[in-house]
């Protein structure tokens, strides 16, 4: 990734989650764990996240589609990922960038900093509008 | 963004872990590791990250030792190269028995450099058989029709 951001990374999976906390962290992210909708909703509500990379399974009443847009109403770039390929059309349909497992660190990682730019891109934009 | 081959490095002993993804990160792979076999199988298992190639020592601590994950690994992931490490002349026979590359300790980085470059190598090579198979597979489904 070409610049650090701060990442919410949303994974039930400890070992998961432990393995991709290390992955972003090591690229110079700053990333703050969630394992489910409360724990994620509380660190949306302190946190400034940049990008959110969401599990589209979690467990709990809150999936991980309705995450992913709570996170973009609060100016995330989101990145869903799933280990589901039957999720295919539902994830491509959410208007979300995803990741179907296993994908590769580098897909990973360029998935995120799109996110982040798209974001970005739209901020920008309105700020333009604002101007005009 | 540039394609890093990834590498999966176990080992027990922690000084050696870096040591060995020190290096290899040195030379533009992107280094993974675990502390034990069960570690990485569960890595493994989860199925997150697309792996290029497992670098494991074989004897280690734990329920499973490097020749164990080994084989795993290969019923799990055939795609993924493999090497393992060992300085036990058993171990090494019965590795080696398996189909398994080994690199026999003590050796030199340059040693574990060439054997990461060449099983890289033949993991693409063998992919791109697989995919030229699969193409001239096609084609004769079509030609049959």
């Amino acid at each position: 990734m070409s610049r650090a951001c701060r990442i919410l990374l949303v994974e039930d999976d400890l070992g998961v989650q432990e393995l991709l906390q290390h992955i972003l962290t090591d690229e110079g992210n700053e990333v703050v764990v969630a394992k489910d909708g409360p724990s994620t909703q509380a660190a949306l509500e302190t946190g400034n996240f940049n990008a959110a990379i969401i599990d589209f399974r979690l467990p709990g009443s809150e999936t991980g589609l309705s995450l992913a847009q709570q996170a973009a109403d609060r100016g995330c770039g989101v990145v869903l990922i799933t280990a589901d390929h039957l999720q295919d059309e539902a994830l491509a349909a959410s208007g979300h960038r995803y990741l179907l497992k296993p994908f590769r660190v580098e897909a990973l990682l360029e998935a995120t900093q799109r996110a982040v730019e798209a974001v970005q891109a739209r901020c920008n934009i309105r700020r333009d509008r604002r101007v005009i | 963004m540039e394609r890093k081959n990834t590498i999966l490095i176990v080992d027990d002993e922690a000084t050696l872990r870096s040591v060995f993804a020190d290096l290899l990160t040195g030379d533009g792979y992107r280094c993974l590791t675990a502390a034990t076999a069960v570690d990485a199988l569960q890595m493994i298992e989860a199925n997150v990250i697309e792996l290029d190639l497992l670098v494991s020592d074989i004897r280690m601590p734990g329920r499973l030792n490097g020749l164990d994950l080994a084989n795993r690994m290969r019923e799990l992931q055939p795609s993924v190269a493999i090497v393992l490490i060992t300085g036990y002349a058993r171990e090494m026979e019965e590795a080696k028995a398996r189909g398994y590359r080994v690199l026999e300790k003590p050796f030199r980085h340059f040693d574990l450099e060439a054997v990461v470059v060449e099983e890289l190598r033949k993991r693409r090579s063998s992919h791109a058989t697989d995919k030229d198979a699969s193409v001239t597979s096609i084609e004769e489904a079509r030609k049959a029709r």
